[in-house]
This record gives C-alpha cells, sequence and structure tokens, in this order.
C-alpha cells in the first residue's frame, strides 16, 4: 500500500515529536505569526495606548467580522476566495440609500434597508454564481473581474438613473445637477443603531455588545449550516467535485446556492459596517470591504481552500490592529507617517499573493501526488486492467 | 453560403462585431452632435499609438500559456524607473527618450526574471497571483519612489522636500518626441502622429520575427500543449520565463511610449490598474487566454481605444453628462469576463 | 410552480408585513409648527405673539415660535403628541393644549398652531 499520509502531519511517538509539531504548526499558521510579530514591533512604535488600541479593536471587530464571515461559505464550496462579494456590498448600500431617501431611521431602517437589499443580493448572487459555473478552475479571476464589471452596472444606475428613473425625493443625498447620488451620504439615520443599542462600558471602554450578539448569532448559523444536508453538500462539492457529481449532489446547483448565500451575507455585513461608520462612500465603500475582508481572512490563517471561525476573529484582530498602528509607527521610524500607511498596503497585497501562492502550489502538488497514484496503481494492476 | 456565413460570424465572436458596431454607429451619429470626425479620428489614432506596446506585451505570455499578463503594473515600474533616471540625467529630446529605454530594460529584466520564477511554480493560478504580485509591487515602488535618493527639481517635491511628486511633467525633456517624430498634419484638425506608429510597426515586426523562430515556435508549443512540447523536448520552464521577461520589457517600453506622448509620469498609484485596459483591448481583439496574434493586438487596441475616446465625446455631447468613466468600465471588464468563460478545450 | 408553495407565500407575506410595519415605526418625520394666521371658510384665527412647543428631545430647547414664522422638529414613529403653549400675555391668561398625531408614512406634516388652540378650545367647551 502506497502512503496515505497525504497531509504532513507528523506521527505520533517520536521523541522529537514536539519539535516536529511545533514546526508543523509554524508552518501552518505562517501568516498570522508574521503579522503578529509585526504588530509586536510596531505597537511601541506607534505610540497608542492599551486603553486606545483596545477600544479601536472592539469597534473594528464587531464592524468588520460579518463580512469576513461571507467568505467562508465559498472556501467550503470549494470555489475559492469570493471576489464577488462586493456584489452584496453594493445591494447593502442601495437598500441603504432608499431608506435613507425615506427617512427611515435607527433599527427599523437597517432592517428595511436589509429587506429591500436582499433581492438584489439573491440576483447578482445568482448571476455571479452562473458565471463562476462557466469558468471552473479559474473562479477568483472571474469573481474579480465581475466584481468591477457590476460596479460598473452599479455606478450606472446609482449616477445616472436615480433621481431620474428610479425616483429620489430628498435633496440631500442627490448631486447639485438632479439625479445621480452623491458620492458621500450621510448616514445620520443609522449611525451607531446597532452598535448603541447595548452598550457596555468597563473602564470607560464602550463594547458593542448588540452587535456582537448579531454576529455570535451568525456564527452559530454557520456551525448549524454545516452539518445540514445544503452544508454537507457544499463541503462534497469542495472536496472533489466529480466524486459529489457521481454521488447525486447537484454540483452546479449547489455551487450557485455558497455564491448567493455569500453575496446575502455580504449585504448585511455591509450594511452593519456602514452603520458604525456613519457616513457612506457611494462609490468605494464596496470596493474596499472586499479587499480588506479577503485580506483580514487571509491574515488570520485561513486558505484558499480551508477557512475556520477563528480565521475570521483572529484575522480581522491582527490586520486591523497593524492597519491602525501602522502610520504612526512608520512616522516614528522614519519620519513620515505616509511610509507607514504605504507599508501597510504593501504588506496586505503581499499576504494576498503568498497566501495565493502557497495555495496554488498545495493544489499543484495534490495534482502530481494524484497523478502519481494513479499511475502507479495502472502499473501495479498490469495493462489488463482498464 | 449560409453556414459559412455563421461560421464566419463565430469565428470573428459576436463580442467584436456588437463593438465594432457601436464603434462604427459612434462615429456615424459624431457629425450630427458637433464633434469632429477628423478631430476624433486623430485622437483615436494618437491613443492607438499610446497603448499599443502594452498590448502587445501581452502576447508572449498568452502564447506561452502563462494567461492573462495582469502583472504588467511590473513592466511599467520598470519603466517609470528608466524614465525617472533618464530625467535624473537630465537628457533631452530623442536621445533622453532612448536613455530612459535603454535604463529601463535591465530593470524589466530583472523583474521578470523574479516574476518569472514565482509564476513557474504556481501553474494553473497565474492570473489572479499576477494582479496580486502587481499590486504588491506597485505598493512596494511607493515606499521607494518615496525613499530613493533622487535630486533633479523637477521630479522632487518643492520646499526641500523628500521623495519624488506624483506626477512628473516630461515637457522639458522628451514630450511628443515619438509623436512629432516625421508627423503630418491634414488640415486643421487631423494630426498623424506617424514616429509612434512607426515604432510600434518596428515592434510588432520584431515580435513577428521572434514568432517564427524557433524559439518563438516553442514557445508557442508550450502554450497549446505543455505536456507535448515537453516530450518534444522543449524546456516549457524556460520558455515561460523568456515570455514572462519579453512581456515585463514590451511593458516597460510601452509605459515610455504612453509616457511621451501623455506627458506625465505617473508615479505611486499611477500603474495600479494598468494591467486591466491592456488585457481587455486584447480580449476584445479577438484573443483567447491561451492564444494571441498580432491582429489581436492591433483591432483590439484599435477598438477599444475608439471607444474610450469617442463614448465621452458623442455621448456627453448628445446627453449632457459624463458616462464614459462607467462606460468604458463596464465594456473592458464585460470582454474579460467573456474571455473567462468561454468554453475552452481544457487538455490539463 | 414548485417554488411557490404555501408556506413560502406565506413566509413572504409576513416578511412584507412585517417589513411595511418597521417602516412605519421606524420612519422619521419632519413636523412643521406654524405659527401663523389661519384663514377658512368664515373664520379667521391670528397668530399668537409667542408660541411655546415642547421638545421631544430632554437635551435640547423648547422651540419659542414667534407671530408668523415657523419652525420644525424631527419625530420618529408613527404617533406624536404636540404640546403647545401660550405664554400670558395682555389681554389672556396662559394657555395650553396637546394635539395627539398619527404621521404614517409622511415625511412632512405641518400644524397650524392657532388652529390647534382654537380646536382644542372648542373641544374643551
Amino acid at each position: 500500500m502506497s502512503e496515505i499520509n497525504s497531509t504532513n502531519a507528523p506521527v505520533a511517538g517520536n521523541s522529537s515529536e514536539f519539535s516536529e509539531r511545533l514546526r508543523f504548526f509554524c508552518v501552518r499558521n505562517a501568516v498570522p505569526i508574521i503579522f503578529l510579530v509585526f504588530s509586536a514591533i510596531a505597537i511601541p512604535l506607534s505610540g497608542f495606548s492599551a486603553h486606545h488600541l483596545i477600544q479601536e479593536m472592539l469597534i473594528r471587530v464587531a464592524r468588520n467580522s460579518f463580512l469576513v464571515l461571507s467568505l467562508l461559505v465559498p472556501i467550503m464550496a470549494g470555489m475559492g476566495l469570493n471576489f464577488g462579494m462586493v456584489l452584496g456590498a453594493m445591494a447593502g448600500q442601495i437598500g441603504l440609500i432608499f431608506i435613507t431617501d425615506w427617512a427611515i431611521v435607527g433599527i427599523p431602517g437597517m432592517i428595511v434597508a436589509a429587506v429591500l437589499g436582499t433581492p438584489i443580493a439573491v440576483f447578482l448572487g445568482y448571476i455571479c454564481g452562473t458565471v463562476l459555473n462557466k469558468a471552473k478552475g479559474r473562479e477568483m479571476v472571474t469573481s474579480y473581474i465581475l466584481g468591477f464589471f457590476i460596479n460598473g452596472l452599479y455606478q450606472l444606475v446609482v449616477l445616472y438613473t436615480m433621481g431620474n428613473v428610479i425616483p429620489i425625493g430628498n435633496p440631500l443625498i442627490k448631486l447639485s445637477r438632479g439625479y445621480g447620488v452623491r458620492s458621500a451620504v450621510d448616514l445620520i439615520g443609522i449611525r451607531g443603531a446597532l452598535d448603541r443599542l447595548l452598550d457596555v462600558q468597563i473602564s470607560g471602554i464602550h463594547i458593542p455588545v448588540a452587535t456582537y450578539i448579531v454576529i455570535a448569532v451568525f456564527c452559530f448559523i454557520v456551525v448549524w449550516f454545516r452539518k445540514t444536508k445544503l452544508g454537507q453538500d457544499m463541503r462534497a462539492t469542495g472536496q472533489d467535485m466529480a466524486v459529489a457529481s457521481s454521488a447525486g449532489v447537484p454540483v452546479e446547483r449547489t455551487r450557485v446556492v455558497a455564491i448567493i448565500i455569500s453575496t446575502l451575507l455580504a449585504c448585511y455585513g455591509q450594511i452593519i459596517f456602514l452603520q458604525n461608520i456613519g457616513i457612506m462612500n457611494t462609490y468605494n465603500a464596496h470596493e474596499q470591504a472586499g479587499m480588506f475582508a479577503i485580506a483580514s481572512l487571509l491574515v488570520g490563517g485561513a486558505t484558499v481552500a480551508r477557512a475556520k471561525i477563528t480565521n475570521v476573529f483572529l484575522g480581522v484582530l491582527l490586520f486591523h490592529l497593524m492597519f491602525v498602528v501602522s502610520p504612526n509607527a512608520g512616522k516614528t521610524l522614519m519620519g513620515q507617517a505616509q511610509l507607514g500607511e504605504y507599508f501597510r498596503v504593501c504588506v496586505s497585497y503581499g499576504i494576498i499573493a503568498v497566501a495565493l501562492v502557497l495555495h496554488a502550489r498545495r493544489r499543484n502538488k495534490e495534482r502530481e501526488r494524484a497523478r502519481r497514484d494513479f499511475r502507479l496503481e495502472r502499473m501495479r494492476r498490469g495493462p489488463k486492467c482498464r | 453560403m449560409k453556414p459559412s456565413f455563421k461560421n464566419l460570424i463565430e469565428a470573428v465572436g459576436w463580442p467584436r462585431i456588437i463593438i465594432a458596431f457601436f464603434l462604427a454607429s459612434l462615429f456615424a451619429v459624431a457629425p450630427l452632435v458637433g464633434v469632429r470626425v477628423d478631430t476624433s479620428l486623430s485622437d483615436v489614432m494618437v491613443r492607438f499609438g499610446m497603448n499599443g506596446i502594452m498590448v502587445l506585451a501581452m502576447v508572449p505570455m498568452i502564447q506561452s500559456g502563462c494567461g492573462l499578463n495582469f502583472g504588467l503594473p511590473l513592466g511599467v515600474i520598470a519603466g517609470l524607473l528608466g524614465a525617472c533616471l533618464s530625467l535624473e540625467m537630465d537628457v533631452k529630446g530623442l536621445g533622453g527618450f532612448c536613455v530612459a529605454i535603454a535604463l529601463s530594460i535591465p530593470f524589466a529584466v530583472l523583474f521578470g526574471l523574479l516574476y518569472a520564477q514565482i509564476l513557474n511554480r504556481v501553474k494553473g493560478e497565474e492570473m489572479m497571483i499576477a494582479t496580486y504580485v502587481g499590486f504588491f509591487a506597485v505598493a512596494l515602488m511607493c515606499l521607494g519612489w518615496t525613499l530613493l535618493p533622487f535630486k533633479s527639481p523637477v521630479m522632487v517635491w518643492g520646499y526641500g522636500g523628500d521623495g519624488l511628486r506624483t506626477t512628473i511633467s516630461v515637457e522639458a525633456h522628451w514630450l511628443r518626441v515619438l509623436d512629432n517624430f516625421l508627423s503630418f498634419r491634414i488640415g486643421e484638425h487631423f494630426f498623424f502622429p506617424t514616429g509612434m506608429f512607426l515604432f510600434m510597426g518596428a515592434a510588432c515586426f520584431l515580435i513577428n520575427l521572434f514568432m517564427k523562430t524557433r524559439a518563438g515556435a516553442e514557445m508557442g508549443a508550450a502554450g497549446t500543449n505543455p505536456a507535448f512540447a515537453k516530450a518534444a523536448g522543449v524546456d516549457v520552464d524556460r520558455m515561460r520565463t523568456l515570455s514572462v521577461v519579453m512581456s515585463t520589457v514590451l511593458g516597460a517600453i510601452g509605459i515610455l511610449v504612453y509616457e511621451q506622448s501623455f506627458g506625465f509620469i505617473q508615479l505611486y498609484m499611477g500603474p495600479f490598474y494598468m494591467a486591466f485596459p491592456a488585457v481587455a483591448a486584447i480580449l476584445l481583439g479577438g484573443a483567447s487566454i491561451r492564444k494571441a496574434s498580432l491582429a489581436n493586438v492591433m483591432i483590439g487596441t484599435f477598438l477599444f481605444q475608439g471607444i474610450v475616446t469617442m463614448t465621452p465625446s458623442v455621448i456627453n455631447s448628445m446627453i449632457e453628462s459624463d458616462m464614459s468613466e462607467v462606460l468604458r468600465i463596464v465594456v473592458s471588464n464585460g470582454m474579460i469576463l467573456y474571455a473567462l468563460t468561454r468554453k475552452e478545450l481544457l487538455r490539463r | 410552480m414548485p417554488l411557490m408553495n404555501r408556506y413560502r407565500v406565506a413566509a413572504l407575506i409576513l416578511v412584507l408585513g412585517g417589513t411595511l410595519l418597521l417602516a412605519l415605526i421606524g420612519k422619521q418625520h419632519t413636523l412643521i409648527l406654524a405659527n401663523e394666521a389661519y384663514e377658512a371658510a368664515g373664520t379667521r384665527l391670528d397668530a399668537y405673539e409667542t408660541a411655546v412647543v415642547k421638545n421631544p428631545n430632554p437635551d435640547e430647547d423648547d422651540l419659542e415660535i414667534y407671530e408668523g414664522e415657523s419652525d420644525s422638529l424631527q419625530v420618529v414613529g408613527p404617533f406624536f403628541t404636540v404640546h403647545v403653549e401660550i405664554p400670558a400675555a395682555e389681554g389672556q391668561g396662559a394657555l395650553s393644549a396637546a394635539k395627539k398625531l398619527y404621521l404614517g408614512y409622511a415625511d412632512t406634516i405641518t400644524v397650524n398652531i392657532p388652529q390647534m388652540m382654537h380646536e382644542n378650545n372648542t373641544r374643551g367647551e
């Protein structure tokens, strides 16, 4: 029997087991470890107090986690990083434009925005899923470009039809020429609506408990989902499409559903994100959402093929820690805050590039191994066997 | 009769036909809305020359199987370095331009070699990784532009600042040196930048020549079917590396041609999205992810730049608004999507 | 159609109904209070010199609206009770009145103060 140890996990029972396991741990979690080291160096350099940092991190984790959660489902279904989550973000933003126009405020406002965004998100998710099914093996690039394409359509709608074809009453939202939405929409109606719903203070630090409760609920839903039939179908599809298909799993449909769910979650996540920030950059907010969410997930140690909930929170924490700390650290180190800023951007893209490279290599290695095993099997069985 | 007509349409591809019609209609409508056809044609010609070489840069990598070169920013950065060094040395005119090219080539080769190392290890996911390697490089160079010890007053921030400016004018050095070389005007409105076209023609001729050599054939073989090529004795990895280096060098030269016509060197985040118009252009010209020809480059660049030039002027005159940017996004990304979702003979 | 069974339709109606209800609850209205002369068939009521409107927001001051002017309040929710006080002036003691309003989905609602005081008085009689 050929060696079935397909992972590089250390075998128990060696005297050097501990160092083996340590090495394994370090390689597996290289990215978060690197980020931890960076942060450890940069935090004292930045001069921020612990109090300030803890408050900042609590806010940011609450704000961003939901968006990152939306990336888990497509990874489970084997579709890689869903760059198309920006489609969901756009759907959420359209919902927000309407509730701002209709002056619906507070939690009801957020829920109405979510309800308005839902059909749009489902529709866009369906398109994304169908397109990705036509580009199997190239999902990530395709979803990336699709994001840009739909962004163009979004701009077409929001910049040109809103205000004339689609009636918008509130003059504060519109551009001075009479139609088209402004590039920055003030969301005073829902600013902090969820965060301040249950605000707990511990020694001067505000904790947006309500938001965390919502996130926790969805984490439980994600865990529960994995055990449902649909969840199992997705995992099977993710493992091996051919095997799943022959086992009766409707592979194409499952993939589309995975993307629709992801897009929906991105829609709600963007609403939560924007209620914290309070101002919506109509034409940019969604792009950043996608980039930061993916970077955060990868920083948390997820790979293109495997992602857990711990990756989500760890990733958001580490990524945003570096985000907050780099500009000042750069200033202290080299006298220019701008350098810290560039450094942060650099590292974000570098991390994604590294993660993608690692994934590609692993995938190629597995394919190579599968091919080798197949050939060995054929040789073993002899030429008579088909 | 009928089947062959249908075949022709399929061969050309619906998107190209639609876009060509769209462009033709824009030209037809132009005089009716007060846009001069000769000025527009002239603009399109100039933009064709400006962007052509960067589109040409896509060809080697497509042919060798590395996919669409989303990492073009690497070549662009090499070109920018060459340009900055040329300005630092304060060489003017055509000489300055040639110095810029000469200086950027070693950088381009170096970047290309590194880039190829990465790409050769990730066969199958090249495009996504290329994108992010490109982004990473642009971000890294942002640090570079700030820290590198350039001194020329044209380039550095005023008031004794450190680091290069975001946009640097080349007016004093080699603005339009190619454009104006042997150029001619017809009437007041039509300007033909002969120099750029000659340059582009030369580049295309050289690439064509290369494709006909043995190395060129090997490169094409490596792209069409790496397994067969390997069996036939072709060093696939080496061909890929060669194609990546060629692509990066062309990218460097391409941005220099662009800059001499445009008039400005754009640093920092300038190169960030530069791959996308070139990718869209070559796909528009009929290339696929695995095959690209010089005809694709010509047709694609012309159609793409035509749309990009004509839509703003015509549509702005018709509906008093500026839809050009948005339409460009939709068209270029739509083209790339179409290419990505086409059924291909997966021979992996 | 396989997609439209009874439960799905019921759930959809529930969601839509719930959304309409939430929109009602969360709708923000601009309540305009006008201290201007009111003219209608036959009657004419003059504006008061000063009218004081109680501000529902405890952190902010009450609105003082002078003769001929109007001011506005931002109000959330379908129901709102306006409290108006007219301070004592020559010939009159202090007056006060309250009016219950149903705002529904409207963006702005205008209340004419003299009219409101008159209604209140006549109702009291």
